[in-house]
């Protein structure tokens, strides 16, 4: 099983579509039939706040629990999805300062490190609900 | 003598203008209204319609057709009485309504609970809930509009509101989401000092004065607006700061002798400010009330998942509203149990699979009537 972990910058408005997430939804399908999966990270200048609220609301919408972790530029916090008991964790100062530069691999694969063949895509946030089609194999 | 001519011509002017105002309006298609406040007037100087109506020398009769508003015209001597024995003036018990005015449902959803439920189902509930706002405003020719009712949680409960704001603009609803009233949420904290109190519980407005004292001591001030609470005052809030809040809040509390009682937030944090009488109950009434001013409102609908506070939003108003001729209906879960079987307002769905909220707001749409003249019957 391939594991893409897709990389997004934080924003509301363009993840908080039910008709982009019910095509995201389709598309996740395929993947899947495709022995692949996503786990799905935001990151950006939001509070922690917002990112539990947009990891909550994101998980519940796609009906599964594809984003764990967001990394908060403005807090310089690891937020981890719980539900309602969402946490955050300080980065370290290595971690701050590359994800500044948006280097996330080290701090991924720190997080992920249980997960096997996986590759970390910093992706562009407009029409995200098509990109799982570009790793799906014809 | 001169004096009777005089008040002759008063009444005869009086009469004639509030015909003709009536009259005019009818006639213009364009329904307008002077509409009485003398119930409210009553109830707070204690008087019975029998007790008025022997006070100011007209049968009870009469005077219900006045208090109901089933005239067309009223003495000024009649006024004159009435103003002199509840001790008011005209304008506190005769108002100007027009009656042409944009019509607006709100829709008033607990927050933590039941704005969850909603996502739980996943986008296509969120979208099936989205329609069934979408069939309402259609087949009645209103415009519905929520408030999210929440507890001290200011700062989720601006995340929330933003996420749901852009889930309805996305899906051609973007007037859907008005904002969230936070009952007790706004303090803004800033260098340990309290720039503003914002604050709909009542227990505060009572102790306004010596509160503002406390506050003032802190260099901050309050702000009792219900506008003010919703789409602004959540700046610069943080969690840790809504910590420091409850101190403080708990500190202003002790200083001013009030009564307090356990109220727990979104994470579980427990908060003694609760006050006796829930807030979220004025929340509701406050907006529903300063929409009253600028809409017509057909009927109210309070969504919640707890057969405590949420059920108090609405049994606590059901009154209130009735009183101003407002009709409300409480939506809620099947674990509101049997209450459905003692209130036909009271519309229970299933909400475990998410869906609820959108067959609560179905079912409404079908109960719905819309009369010849425009006006909406449940």
């Amino acid at each position: 099983m391939r594991n893409y972990i897709l990389m997004f910058e934080y924003n509301l408005k363009m993840f908080m579509n039910v008709n982009k997430i019910i095509e995201f939804q389709k598309n996740l399908n395929l993947l899947k039939k495709n022995k692949k999966d996503v786990k799905i990270v935001f990151y950006g200048e939001a509070s922690n706040e917002d990112f539990a609220t947009l990891m909550g609301y994101f998980n519940n919408l796609v009906q599964e629990k594809l984003c764990d972790i967001s990394i908060s530029f403005k807090t310089k916090e690891l937020i981890v999805e719980n539900g309602i008991n969402n946490k955050s964790i300080k980065l370290s100062a290595r971690n701050t300062k590359e994800i500044k530069e948006k280097k996330f691999d080290n701090l991924i694969k720190e997080y992920y490190s249980n997960l096997e063949n996986m590759e970390i895509k910093v992706l562009p946030t407009k029409d995200w609900e098509k990109l799982l089609l570009d790793f799906i194999d014809n | 003598m001169l004096k009777i001519i005089y008040i002759m011509i008063n009444v005869i002017y009086i009469d004639g203008l509030l015909k003709l105002c009536y009259t005019k309006a009818r006639k213009g298609g364009k329904f307008m209204a002077i509409i009485t406040n003398l119930d409210e007037k009553m109830r707070v100087k204690g008087y019975s319609l029998a007790q008025l109506a022997e006070e100011i020398g007209i049968s009870p009769v009469n005077l219900s057709k006045i208090k109901n508003g089933n005239i067309s015209a009223m003495r000024f001597s009649t006024l004159d009485e009435i103003c002199r024995v509840l001790e008011c003036q005209p304008g506190d018990i005769l108002k100007y309504e027009e009656k042409n005015k944009k019509k607006l449902i709100p829709l008033l959803l607990d927050y933590s609970g039941t704005t969850d439920l909603l996502l739980k189902g996943g986008a296509e509930a969120v979208k099936k809930f989205f329609d069934s706002i979408k069939a309402m405003e259609q087949k009645l020719g209103t415009e519905i509009r929520a408030v999210i009712i929440t507890g001290s949680a200011v700062e989720s409960a601006k995340s929330k509101y933003e996420a749901l704001t852009a889930l309805a603009e996305n899906s051609d609803l973007p007037h859907l989401f008005d904002g969230a009233v936070a009952e007790y949420c706004g303090y803004l904290v800033r260098n340990g000092k309290i720039d503003v109190l914002n604050t709909l519980d009542p227990r505060i407005l009572e102790k306004r004065n010596e509160i503002e004292e406390i506050v003032k001591k802190y260099g901050g001030e309050i702000n009792t607006e219900v506008l003010s609470l919703y789409n602004v005052g959540f700046e610069d809030v943080t969690r840790e700061n809504l910590a420091k809040t409850a101190e403080t809040v708990e500190k202003l509390l002790n200083n001013s002798e009030l009564e307090t009682v356990t109220y727990y937030d979104d994470y579980g944090k427990e908060f003694d400010i609760k006050p006796k009488k829930h807030s979220k109950v004025t929340a509701v009434r406050m907006v529903v009330d300063k929409w009253r001013e600028k809409y017509e409102i057909p009927f109210v609908i309070i969504g919640g998942d707890s057969q405590d506070e949420d059920l108090k939003m609405y049994s606590n108003n059901k009154e209130y509203f009735a009183k101003n001729g407002l009709m409300s209906v409480f939506i809620a879960p099947s674990n509101i149990g049997k209450l459905a079987d003692y209130d036909e307002n009271i519309i229970v769905s299933n909400w475990e699979n998410s869906n609820g909220i959108a067959d609560a707001i179905d079912q409404l749409t079908k109960r719905a009537k819309v009369k010849e003249e425009g006006e909406i019957e449940l």
